[in-house]
């Protein structure tokens, strides 16, 4: 059991944010039913695939995010599948969905039309730019949320095009801020009785993540610019890089003085540490931390990540490597945690996927079900809706489910 | 009415997670009790002029006495809060700490482990006092294991989680994303989530608990795509550019004028197709390479080439307005600037204007959670230190007036 079994939501979301939301449910025990449209969304066709085959069973962010949710197809594209949608909603607690505005309209899954027909169900919304939004006609994916939110005038060099996150990362941060909302609206519902609508813009979220933070650099006069491997203007003070090492890259930062004087002691003081030209964190950190960098990188050049990890570790200086994802794996203190866990399922097998960032001492979290085939629970779901086995026969033979 | 109104706070998070998370919660309606010392001042206030390799943090009060309740960004991780300063370090503090935790719902911290257990404020000390209590503990890498101690800012945290070694120009060195520090706002909605759930929970059945989150593994956590192709197919992502695995075009071109760009992608043929017809359909669009997708990803190099040379004859709004026009995702690549003064940002009203005693009216960022009907409210800025002790200590926890005095000068209250 989890802290929020016995809460029933519904997902028809595709590819990352709303899908992460809805696994962020699932994952701490609310029952999540997935809507995929019946070709499947479109994670399955994103991959990464088992040994590289396209295989709507075989894509890992598919496998990723959709763990411990049942899964069901409906075509929302037709009357009949809008109705059995609608049956569920009448007996859920949270809609969270991340179609495109227009999209959500032709599905009859506009905030108004959703408040009108179910009072107390709560509905989330993600989308690039929002629903009450001047922009709300626009579409986006995660690039789009990341150029307008001022993520990416901030990352890639000088000169050179910008670049978006990788991986996606603003989908995930809609998908989490989606299901914030989605909480807080569950619990002003225990108060006024009423659902609402939770417009989350991924865009607006990007915005807010570099906003509360960037007064670290405009306050002090420098800009929200690109600066390559470091921060602008160093945030102020050296360090606040990435150097290379001998096998990767490590990053150097520390705002306080003590740290940066412990490193310098391990690296046992070379000359120029005496030099007053390096001993202005200030100067070093906005003129000139290229020549910082230079005087720094033939010791770093000298041993490997895990070796300087070591030594930052024993002398409390919050430096870390810039790990791969194969050493992030093989890490011991995740390890320890036994935060990866294994999970068997048809078409894949047991892969290894990360766990739940949290443990909760009362409600322990745990990976039940591995994610969905397509389809997988059209049946049980709609049984329950009180469908007999022979409705479901005619609705799957019109290609409805 | 909002939605937390009547959870009480305590909020012992410094610097950023802990701090932003509880400032969320003051948003959406609960009252938060920030509680810092003089002694340890939230490293946050010292931003504009940090320690020196010498200097010890009282001596930095000293110095910064004007500085301290005025820094910006102190106010964007702290604002909606109450104030108080109790140094966790004297004998007597977990005795009066765990006055105010038996008044209040939840705790925020986000130490290393051993700081509240060596004071004597963890959640076994603390649930003693509250039996219902809430409390999450998001330091670094989680509560045990080999490197519990270990210390992070947002970018070292992200570079040990995988994530900073993806951002950078295919094929050449690593850059990361350090100017941004992604992973802090990141775990702090991450620990919002575990926190809501906990209260959702405590609504329904009237149990409590601690929430140990990692940092960490909620930034692991992110890196899906990577991960699973390494568990699936064993190949380490390097530096990753502007490619997607399953859009072509994908990526941020040059606009007229200086540094302007435009994030353009396609995901369907149709799209595709509508976005040939916006750049009036060269020839070249029909050329075989540029047939499908997966065509398209093979020859991305020539097709950037190809569409930054249309792009660049127009205006970064033009560029993105007329992809919008016919459906095709665009966006211009904004600055911080536009967040004041873009039409998009103001109508939905991500900055706010608060009122400060001392720097006049103070912009900050609202919560990109948008409820309709009970949406969060940003009340005040972030407290000056120790600002409401009086109302806490003899309002709320009823401490008679020389009975404050007294804890004052002893050291306890400052």
């Amino acid at each position: 059991m989890g802290p929020l079994t016995g809460l029933r939501v519904v997902e028809v979301g595709e590819f990352i944010s709303a899908p992460y939301a809805g696994k962020c449910f699932a994952d701490l025990g609310a029952e999540v039913i997935k809507v995929e449209p019946p070709g499947g969304e479109w994670a399955r066709r994103h991959g990464p695939f088992l040994n590289d085959a396209p295989h709507a069973e075989r894509s890992g962010l598919f496998l990723l995010l959709n763990t411990n949710k049942l899964g069901i197809t409906l075509d929302l594209h037709r009357e009949a599948g809008r109705e059995i949608l609608g049956r569920l909603l009448a007996q859920a607690d949270l809609l969270i969905e991340n179609l495109h505005p227009d999209d959500a309209h032709a599905l009859g899954l506009a905030p108004e039309v959703v408040a009108h027909r179910f009072p107390r169900l709560v509905h989330v919304s993600i989308t690039c730019f929002g629903h009450r939004s001047l922009w709300r006609s626009w579409r986006g994916h995660a690039l789009q949320a990341g150029a307008a939110g001022g993520a990416s005038v901030v990352i890639g060099e000088p000169g050179r095009a910008p670049l978006p996150f990788p991986d996606s990362q603003p989908d995930y941060q809609g998908g989490i801020n989606g299901a914030c909302g989605g909480i807080l609206a569950l619990l002003a519902r225990e108060k006024t009785g009423r659902g609402q609508h939770v417009d989350v813009a991924t865009a607006e979220a990007m915005a807010f993540y570099g906003g509360i933070t960037s007064p670290l650099y405009t306050e002090t006069g420098l800009p929200w610019r690109r600066s390559g491997h470091r921060a602008s203007g160093s945030g102020g003070y050296y360090p606040y890089t990435i150097l290379p090492t001998k096998d990767g890259y490590l990053c150097l930062i520390t705002r306080s003085g003590h740290p940066w004087k412990r490193f310098l002691d391990a690296l046992g003081n070379p000359a120029w540490t005496r030099d007053p030209r390096y001993r202005d964190r200030a100067a070093m950190g906005r003129e000139y931390p290229d020549e910082v960098d230079a005087l720094l990188v033939p010791y770093l050049r000298k041993h490997t990540s895990a070796e300087l990890q070591e030594l930052c570790r024993r002398h409390a200086i919050p430096f870390a490597p810039v790990r791969t994802i194969d050493e992030v794996i093989e890490c011991p203190q995740l390890a320890a945690r036994e935060f990866f866990v294994h999970i068997a399922r048809a078409e894949v097998g047991a892969l290894t996927y990360p766990g739940a960032p949290w443990k909760f001492s009362r409600t322990p979290w745990r990976v039940l079900r591995p994610a969905p085939l397509l389809g997988e629970h059209t049946d049980l779901v709609l049984e329950r809706l009180g469908l007999s086995l022979a409705d479901i026969a005619s609705l799957r033979q019109e290609g409805i489910v | 009415m909002r939605p937390l109104e009547g959870i009480r706070v305590v909020d012992f998070g410094w610097v950023a997670v802990g701090p932003v998370l509880s400032s969320l919660l003051a948003e959406f309606g609960a009252e938060v009790i920030k509680v810092e010392s003089a002694r340890r001042l939230d490293y946050s206030r010292l931003i504009p002029t940090p320690l020196s390799e010498d200097e010890k943090v009282s001596e930095a009060l000293e110095s910064r006495a004007d500085e301290i309740d005025r820094v910006p960004l102190f106010h964007q991780y702290n604002r909606g809060k109450l104030g108080i300063t109790v140094d966790l370090r004297h004998s007597r503090a977990p005795e009066l700490l765990k006055r105010l935790v038996a008044k209040s719902d939840v705790v925020v911290e986000n130490f290393s482990p051993r700081v509240l257990r060596e004071v004597g404020l963890d959640y076994p000390a603390l649930v003693q006092v509250k039996p219902d209590l809430i409390m999450i503990s998001c330091s670094a890498v989680g509560q045990g294991g080999p490197w519990e101690e270990v210390r992070t800012f947002a970018p070292s945290l992200s570079s040990l989680a995988g994530l900073e070694r993806l951002i950078g120009y295919p094929g050449e060195r690593c850059l990361g994303a350090l100017t941004f520090g992604y992973a802090d706002p990141s775990n702090a909605h991450h620990g919002l989530f575990a926190v809501l759930a906990a209260l959702w929970h405590r609504e329904r059945t009237g149990e409590g608990q601690w929430i140990d989150m990692s940092q960490l593994e909620a930034t692991v956590g992110l890196v899906g795509e990577a991960l699973m192709d390494y568990v699936m197919n064993g190949r380490v992502w390097e530096t990753q550019g502007a490619t997607h695995a399953s859009l072509a075009p994908h990526g941020i071109y040059p606009c007229r004028g200086e540094d302007e760009w435009v994030a353009l992608s396609c995901q369907t043929e149709t799209e595709w197709r509508r976005l040939c017809q916006v750049m009036d359909d060269p020839a070249w669009c029909r050329e075989r390479r540029f047939v499908d997708l997966q065509s398209r990803r093979d020859n991305r190099e020539a097709l950037d080439r190809l569409i930054a040379e249309w792009t660049q004859t127009l205006s970064v709004a033009e560029a993105a307005s007329r992809c919008q026009a016919v459906g095709v995702p665009a966006s211009p690549v904004l600055g911080l600037e536009a967040h004041s003064s873009h039409p998009y940002f103001q109508a939905r009203g991500t900055l706010t204007s608060v009122s400060h005693p001392v720097l006049g009216s103070l912009a900050l960022y609202t919560s990109p959670i948008k409820l309709e009907a009970t949406p969060g409210e940003i009340q005040r800025p972030a407290p000056c230190l120790g600002e409401d002790n009086q109302r806490i200590f003899r309002d709320l926890l009823g401490l008679a007036p020389d009975e404050i005095e007294r804890l004052r000068a002893d050291g306890l209250l400052r």
